[in-house]
This record gives C-alpha cells, structure tokens and sequence, in this order.
C-alpha cells in the first residue's frame, strides 16, 4: 500500500524539521532603528522642555508687565480701580483707613470727654445728631441708670463710627469720581493707554504653513555623483510652524515656537556604468545603509539600461526664536522679523527606484549635522481681519550653519519661504 | 525568561539582543510563510522585532511568550497582505461539498524535498492564496478565524485554500518529476 500524506500535514512536518537563519545585518538594522527612535524620542523631550521653559519664562515677563503697569496707573492717577490685586494701590488704602482711624479715636474720645464734663457721664451732646439722643436727666443717677447710659454711650459711639466709615467711604468714592472725570475729559489719551495696555497684556499664537525654495540640495547633491548627468532634478519643500508672540512693548514682540521643515530632492539618472559600479555614479559613501555594498540584493531590479530615479527627503525639526518690530502702523502692518533658529534632524531617507522596483528605501544619507543653527530675516505683513485675529504673510530668508557633518563643504546653506497664516489673540 | 523580558522593558540594548539571538530563527520561519522572498521576510523580521520591543509592555505573562510574539508576526503579516488589497481577487467556487472532499493527499514514495525548496514552493503562492495556506495548514487557524482576522468570506477562504494546495501539488509533481529525469539522466 502506498504512503499518503495530507498535503498540508506533509509542508507543516518539512517545516518544523528545518531551521532558517535570517542575515546577520538584520540586527544590525533593528539596532539602528532603537538608536533612532531612543534619540527622537529624547530629542521631542528636549524640545518639549525648551518650550515649557520658554513658556513659563514668558509667563513671568507677562506677570510682571502687568505689575508694572498697575504700579503707574496708581501712581500717576490713571484708569485703574481702586481694589486692584497691586501691592502699591493696598498701601494707600491702608495708609487712608490707618489715618482715618486715628481721626475717629480722637472724635470718639472728646465725645465721651465732653459728655462726662457738660452733661454727666452717659449723656449725648445736642450737637451730635444721633437716633439715640434723649432729654437730659434731672434725676440723680443710680447704678441701674450708669448701665443704661453706658448702654446709651455705646450706641452713640457705634453711630459716630459708622458715620465717621460712611465719611471714609464717601472720601474713597469721591478720590475716584476725579479720576472718571479726568478719564472723560482726556478720553483720547487713556483710550490709547488702554488699547496699549490691552495690547500688552494679549499674548498670541501664529499658525504658518510656507513653501520653501532652497539652494539646499540641487545641483551639488552629495549622493550623486557631480559628474552625472541628471534629469527632471526638482525640490518640493514645505514648512510649517506654530509662534507664541509675546508683545515685549508697543511695537516690539518676542515670538517662539515649533516647526517642520521638509525638503525634498528628487532626480533622475541613468548608470553610466554597470550596478556593481555603485550604479554608475550614486555615491554610496555618502549612505549609511545595511545593504551596502548596494548591489547585493539590487542587481536584477536595476541595471545600466533603465533610468534610476533618487529621492532624498530631509524632515528637520525647527525651534526659532526671533524679535518682531512694527515699521507702519496701518490697515496692513509691517514688521521687520529677525531671530535664529535650531534645526534637529529627524529624517534624512535616501530612495531609489526603476520601472521595475518602486521606491527601495536604500538608507540614509551620512552626511548631515543631526542638530544645527540657522539665522533668519524677513518682512513680516499683517491684516487685521477680526478684533482676535490677523492674516500674515512673512517671506523669510534663512541661513544655515552647520547643516554639513565635518569639513564637507555645504552647497547652498540658504532657503527662502514664504510663510502665510493666521495669528489668533486670546 | 522573565528576567529578560524585564530587561527589555527597561529597553535595555543587551537583553534586547538576546531575545533576538534566542528567537530570530523561529520567528523568521514565520516570516518567511507569509512573505514572497528571503528579503521582504527579513524586512518584516525587522519590523516585528521593532514591535515587539515597543509593545513588550502588553504582554501581561498570560499564554507562552513566543505564542505572543509569534501573533505579532502574523497579524503584522496580515496588516501587510491588507494593504497589498490581495482578498479582492476573484474566488474560485467550491460548491457545496464538504472539506474532507477538497483535501488533496501525496503519495510519498518517491517524494524527497529539501525544507528550503518547499518554503519557496509557498513563497511563490500567489499572496492570497499563501496566507490562508500558511494560516490554515501551518499555524492552525480555522477558516472562522482567518475569516475574522482577513474579512474575506470563509467560502473564499477555502477555495483559496484549495488553490493553494493544487498550485503546490503540481510544484512538487513538477520538482520530482525534474529531479527523477535528471537522475536518470546521470545513472
């Protein structure tokens, strides 16, 4: 009798017998990847920590602003109610009350002076017009009546003070009637005072979204052999940020935030030579990759005979940190922006692909600077379309440094952008 | 065992390595089932790694460590073949007969295959036949479960089944029939 076997049974049994071993640069790979993401997750908190700084250093400049601005309004007889949070506006009160107490202590005691000396103890005045005022006892005073009148005495001195409290009050309403006086009569000035006050106190936020035109890549791209000749060479970049604009003065503001910068490089070429060439001018010196040298698994996909597109596509982080100053004060505002920039690398692919392989994730390009500094100038326009919010538009130029690991020399470390987006008060 | 998986939730790169060293080959078995060539499955031995390191957390001790490990490869796998979109193609009808019918049987006599050869028999499966192939005959999951797990009907399920064990019928007859040929040959 024959010997059958479920087809099924007969793989799972061939299967189990053998063993497989995957290639040696596979860990080598997973270990690279941990090393990223352990970095990138180290740098979101770094970042996440220069923001929290920022922002709570901002916090106190703001704090303090306000305090400032308090401070004046009392001392030069502005705008500001009296019962404010201000230290300083505490002190006056408590220097009036402290004042009026002693006016009052003084009162109360030449009433009970008076009333002992004129009219025997226990009895009001005449001249103090008081609901508890009685006609004056002919009877001799017994112990009984020394209670009531000190009864009597008490009721007259409560009267008095709240009399002399109404008065403080009446006093404290009447220092402030003035000032509403003054603030009409000066309406434009304080107007002013208050929309910069206003101003002052606002902090925003900007959203911007640009596309980018740099001299980053084209043309001197590393990975490419400078030789080559290349096709279709074209970048598509992109940036986008958010600002937290803190006004410093009136027209000053101090503006802080997070961003993205894409840059994207892309060509076409045809291998000159034969793929065990480093496919005849991609220079593979400059990838970082597990599959160099790149013609071990690559020959039969990509050969002399097809063009070979590249893509590069370099992900920065961008933290800028700039100064905004109002040149026109208009229906469109103008300002001119400078400040600095630190851009952390978060990707930086190098693809490759033909018409027989779509895009080969081939590595990563070795040559860029994980972390950098850029400065960056520009002209920035506003247009109020709400009271809360603004339209902008700010093209920027920005320069790079250190872009480039070691001595390698950087082509074109500059990118221009144009960035547009709104900017919202809160 | 345990230690070393504490080790990893510590993200420590040694421990990290040596639950590679112990289970890379076993896991790489697995993906080489369910992908087309030696790369892509050591592609995916890379990436199932990099999910278990960052998902070790979730193992709560429950079941054998591998059995969960292993899920991971196949349901990634599973992700992979979904994005490929490879359950849209037509399915071939079986009618109403039962399983048993369909089961397709070698007769073993003469049938000498290295391990290596079979694995490329079923990398070499058109995809949406390979992963009902492997998930059915070689991992044991029922046609409910790969239904479940794919979205395909478990009527596809089967006769994908069915083709796949036809297609690799006919590599084994093609494979002995060359070999035996080629002994002659040389006797």
């Amino acid at each position: 009798m024959k010997d059958k076997k479920r087809i099924g049974d007969f793989f799972k049994e061939s299967l189990e017998e053998g063993s497989f071993e995957p290639n040696e640069k596979v860990w080598s790979k997973i270990s690279d990847t941990l090393e990223k993401r352990k970095k990138r997750r180290f740098l979101w908190m770094w970042s996440s920590a220069v923001v929290l700084i920022l922002g709570t250093l901002s916090a106190i400049l703001i704090t303090n602003s306000d305090m400032k601005v308090n401070k004046n309004d009392i001392n030069g007889g502005n705008t500001t109610a009296i019962g404010t949070e201000s230290s300083t506006s505490k002190d006056k009160i408590k220097r009036e009350e402290n004042k009026h107490d002693t006016i009052r202590n003084s009162v109360l005691h030449a009433v009970k002076t008076m009333d002992k000396k004129k009219y025997g103890p226990g009895v009001p005045p005449d001249k103090i017009k008081s609901p508890y005022q009685r006609k004056p006892s002919k009877k001799p005073i017994d112990s009984a009546g020394s209670n009531y009148s000190n009864l009597i005495d008490k009721a007259n001195a409560d009267f008095v003070k709240k009399e002399l409290n109404d008065s403080l009050d009446r006093k404290i309403e009447d220092s402030k009637k003035p000032k509403d006086r003054l603030k009409k009569k000066t309406n434009p000035t304080e107007d002013k005072k208050d929309v910069k006050k206003d101003t002052l106190d606002k902090w925003n936020i900007s959203l911007q979204f640009s596309p980018v035109l740099s001299g980053y890549l084209t043309n001197r791209n590393l990975l490419l052999s400078p030789s080559l000749n290349r096709t279709n060479e074209r970048q598509l970049s992109y940036a986008f940020r958010i600002l937290f604009v803190i006004p410093l003065n009136e027209k000053m503001k101090f503006r802080f935030g997070m961003g993205y910068q894409e840059f994207n490089y892309n060509a076409q070429f045809t291998p000159e030579v034969t793929v065990d060439d480093n496919f005849g001018g991609l220079m593979t010196q400059n990838i970082t990759s597990p599959l160099n040298p790149l013609t071990q698994s690559l020959t039969n996909d990509f050969n002399t005979s097809i063009p070979i597109s590249i893509e590069h596509r370099i992900r920065y982080l961008q933290l800028p940190i700039e100064v905004s100053y109002q040149l026109r004060k208009g229906k469109i505002d103008i300002n001119a922006i400078s400040g600095m920039d630190f851009f952390v690398l978060q990707d930086d692919d190098v693809l490759i692909s033909s018409e027989n392989t779509p895009n080969f994730l081939v590595g990563r390009a070795n040559y860029l600077s994980r972390l950098s500094i850029a400065a960056h100038m520009g002209i920035g326009f506003e247009y109020q379309l709400s009271k809360y919010v603004r339209f902008q538009l700010e093209p920027t130029l920005t320069y790079q440094f250190g872009g480039y690991r070691g001595r390698v020399e950087h082509p074109n470390p500059y990118f221009i952008g144009l960035y547009s987006g709104f900017n919202v008060r809160f | 065992m345990e230690q070393l998986i504490e080790q990893c939730l510590k993200k420590d790169a040694t421990a990290q390595e040596k639950l590679y060293e112990t289970y890379r080959k076993q896991l790489f078995a697995v993906c080489l089932k369910y992908t087309s060539s030696y790369a892509e499955a050591e592609d995916h031995l890379h990436d199932v790694f990099i999910e278990i390191f960052q998902k070790i957390q979730n193992y709560k001790g429950k079941g054998s460590f591998e059995g969960w490990m292993k899920r991971i490869a196949i349901n990634k796998a599973i992700d992979k073949h979904k994005k490929k979109k490879v359950f849209e193609l037509p399915a071939y009808r079986l009618g109403s007969l039962s399983d048993d019918a369909h089961e397709i049987y070698l007769e073993m006599e003469h049938i000498k295959i290295p391990f290596e050869k079979l694995m490329e028999f079923i990398q070499e499966l058109p995809n949406q036949y390979q992963l009902v192939f492997s998930l059915y005959e070689l991992d044991g999951y029922s046609h409910r479960q790969i239904s479940a797990l794919t979205g395909i009907t478990e009527g596809t399920s089967k006769s994908n089944l069915f083709r796949a064990k036809m297609n690799l019928k006919k590599q084994i007859l093609e494979y002995t029939n060359h070999n035996h040929k080629r002994l002659g040959h040389e006797g």
